[in-house]
């Protein structure tokens, strides 16, 4: 295993479960990995898989159900004051919905701000506005942009300055909660390229999360799958996409469209079938045994573990693992 | 093909001017355009803020009345309205039109400033129990529920009994049984806004908490509390004229709408002009507050309209 100093993200067994109506809702369900300094992790999974969920437990924005989440060996549940604090420093947010995360009643330049007053980055009103003005331009946005009201920007400047919210006060490591999925796709690779770029300036630790496994080879170094609230498989993204092992991978992987109509008439997809089973009170075994071509006996009574299939690449699943 | 090329003659094409499509470009003005925008598109409330803003200039202009509201005039009571009394006298030849003016002053003040200080103390309450929540918020509810079981009214005239009459301690009591409806509203706002992604932002950054409560959730819900306070001016006055019709308001000589009501109440045989004023004027106010309370509602919640 790695060394503890290597490490920014350590989970594991995360559960995060709601409460509802009809039963519990285990949005995260015994989730474990790590990410070391300096890496990007990509997380994906279709919607409602509880990818956010999991983002967000992550970096403590909600309270987990069960399991421990350490950042850089200090449990992020257990923070309180002070170190609390120190934590909003280090580890930063980047959410899905630039509508719904930015304050409709400030200008961009307080939504900035904010995080540099709480942190006493600047000296004074003054230093802060230019830092702003600093971080605009870094995220490719105008100076101009600084006294504006969030119904004043488009959605890519909105998502530009969740960006520059978030890297204003110089954290460590960042959470992409599907930066880009709300932007069209003119401007995704603009925002991943600008993310990837100030991954190398400032050395940043990334869990980027998304459902377009495309943009995250892009990005990412390792890749988790996730479905319905459970890991599926974990590896080295250049792994993941030469030897997808786990059925839902391969799935997830034919979706993606290869721009060359030869070689698309020729390959086989595969189409999975049937829905996603409600995560409310899921059944024992397999999650994704509804719909997986292998199912077997086995997969209805054991959930099947996360196991280390090759070096580096963990897989969850009997048939693999049986192999 | 032949034929067809024909057909194709351009002289055959008639240019048609047509005016230009009007581009519907429409920008969110911001908060007061809108609210005027739908004050415009609505005749009754227009009305309704005429009439407000002129019952609000002449008692604040009140004492440029050449008439004392307090002085007797015993050789001319009870007469009709004249030029020289455009309201007529009092049973004891006071000038009608000035005690009105004066009486305005106490209604509308006891209703602006119970009105600030129920919105204050609702919002306090509100934003506490909702943002906290847990066993705060069921004590706070809990108490509030208490409160507003009380049937207030009696409970006013009661508290009136032992403590000395005045504006002050009229608005006190007014207000501490007017905050509960804003405190729920407040509430249910801070329980919503809570969960919004921009204060999990806020809080992801580090921001403490009375700060996103002053900073975050309390402007985006400015306009329900406005609405909240429009409705519970037009409230307060409303407890105010009953009070002091009553007997239990404000303490003589000095007059308000409710008690002009109240000594109209003898001479309503011989001039019933005396009941109609004050009355008027305190319909014409209190519904002008309400009408204006839900076009308000309307302007600043445009999901409550579509």
């Amino acid at each position: 295993m790695l060394e503890q100093s290597e490490l920014a993200l350590e989970v594991s067994h995360l559960k995060k479960y709601f409460r509802m109506k009809g039963g519990t809702l285990k949005a995260v369900d015994d989730v474990s990995f790590s990410i070391r300094r300096g890496e990007t992790l990509g997380l994906v999974g279709e919607s409602g898989c509880g990818k956010t969920t999991c983002g967000r437990t992550c970096v403590g924005l909600y309270d987990k159900t069960g399991g421990q989440v350490l950042y850089r060996g200090k449990d992020v549940h257990q923070l309180r004051g002070k170190a609390r604090k120190a934590f909003t420093k280090q580890v930063q947010t980047i959410f899905q919905d630039p509508y719904a995360s930015l304050d409709p009643r400030l200008r961009v330049e307080e939504i900035i701000a904010e995080g540099m007053r709480n942190h006493h980055i600047g000296a004074g009103p003054k230093e802060r506005r230019e830092l702003v003005y600093a971080l605009l331009e870094q995220v490719g946005l105008r100076r101009e942009h600084a006294s504006r009201y969030i119904h004043e920007c488009s959605g890519g400047q909105r998502q530009r300055i969740g960006i520059a919210r978030a890297l204003a006060v110089d954290p460590e490591f960042v959470m992409c909660d599907e930066p880009i999925s709300a932007l069209d796709v003119s401007i995704q690779a603009q925002i991943v390229n600008l993310l990837i770029r100030l991954q190398k300036e400032r050395g940043l630790t990334y869990l980027f999360i998304a459902h377009d496994l495309s943009m995250v080879k892009h990005i990412s170094d390792r890749v988790a799958v996730m479905y319905l609230g459970t890991l599926v498989e974990l590896t080295s993204s250049s792994e993941l996409y030469a030897h997808p092992a786990h059925p839902y991978t391969r799935a997830l992987l034919s979706a993606i469209p290869i721009p060359n109509p030869r070689v698309e008439e020729q390959r086989r997809r595969t189409v999975l079938e049937g829905e996603v089973p409600s995560p409310i009170d899921p059944p024992p075994g397999c999650r994704f045994r509804s719909r997986c071509p292998y199912a077997s006996e086995r997969c209805a009574q054991e959930m099947p573990p996360l196991q280390e299939v090759s070096p580096g690449h963990l897989v969850a699943c009997h048939a693999v693992s049986g192999r | 093909m032949d034929s067809v090329k024909t057909k194709l003659d351009p002289t055959r094409f008639r240019r048609v001017e047509r005016p230009p499509e009007p581009v519907d470009v429409s920008y969110d003005r911001g908060t007061l355009r809108r609210v005027w925008a739908s004050l415009r598109e609505n005749r009754l409330a227009m009305v309704c803020l005429v009439l407000l803003i002129l019952i609000l200039a002449a008692s604040l202009l009140a004492p440029l009345s050449p008439y004392d509201p307090d002085l007797y005039d015993l050789t001319n009571k009870l007469s009709l309205p004249s030029l020289e009394h455009p309201f007529g006298t009092d049973e004891l030849g006071r000038d009608y039109f000035t005690r009105a003016l004066y009486g305005g002053r106490v209604s509308l003040a006891v209703g602006f400033f119970s009105m600030l200080v129920s919105v204050t103390l609702g919002t306090i309450v509100g934003t506490v129990s909702g943002y906290v929540g847990g066993v705060v918020d069921m004590v706070l509810m809990r108490i509030l529920d208490i409160i507003m079981s009380v049937p207030t009214f009696l409970l006013i005239i009661i508290i009136n009994a032992y403590v000395s009459p005045g504006l002050p301690t009229m608005i006190f009591i007014i207000s501490i049984f007017a905050w509960m409806g804003v405190a729920r509203i407040v509430r249910a706002e801070t329980m919503s806004l809570k969960e919004r992604d921009f204060v999990l932002a806020a809080k992801n950054l580090g921001t403490s908490d009375i700060v996103i409560l002053f900073r975050h959730i309390i402007p985006n819900m400015s306009s329900a509390i406005i609405v909240a306070a429009s409705l519970s001016i037009a409230r307060a006055i409303l407890t105010e004229s009953s009070l002091s019709f009553l007997g239990f308001g404000v303490r003589l000589p000095t007059s308000s709408w409710g008690s002009m009501l109240q000594s109209a109440q003898s001479q309503i045989l011989y001039n019933p002009l005396l009941a109609v004023f004050p009355g008027v004027l305190i319909l014409i106010t209190v519904l002008s507050f309400n009408v204006l309370g839900d076009v308000l509602r309307n302007a600043l919640e445009p999901k409550m309209v579509k």
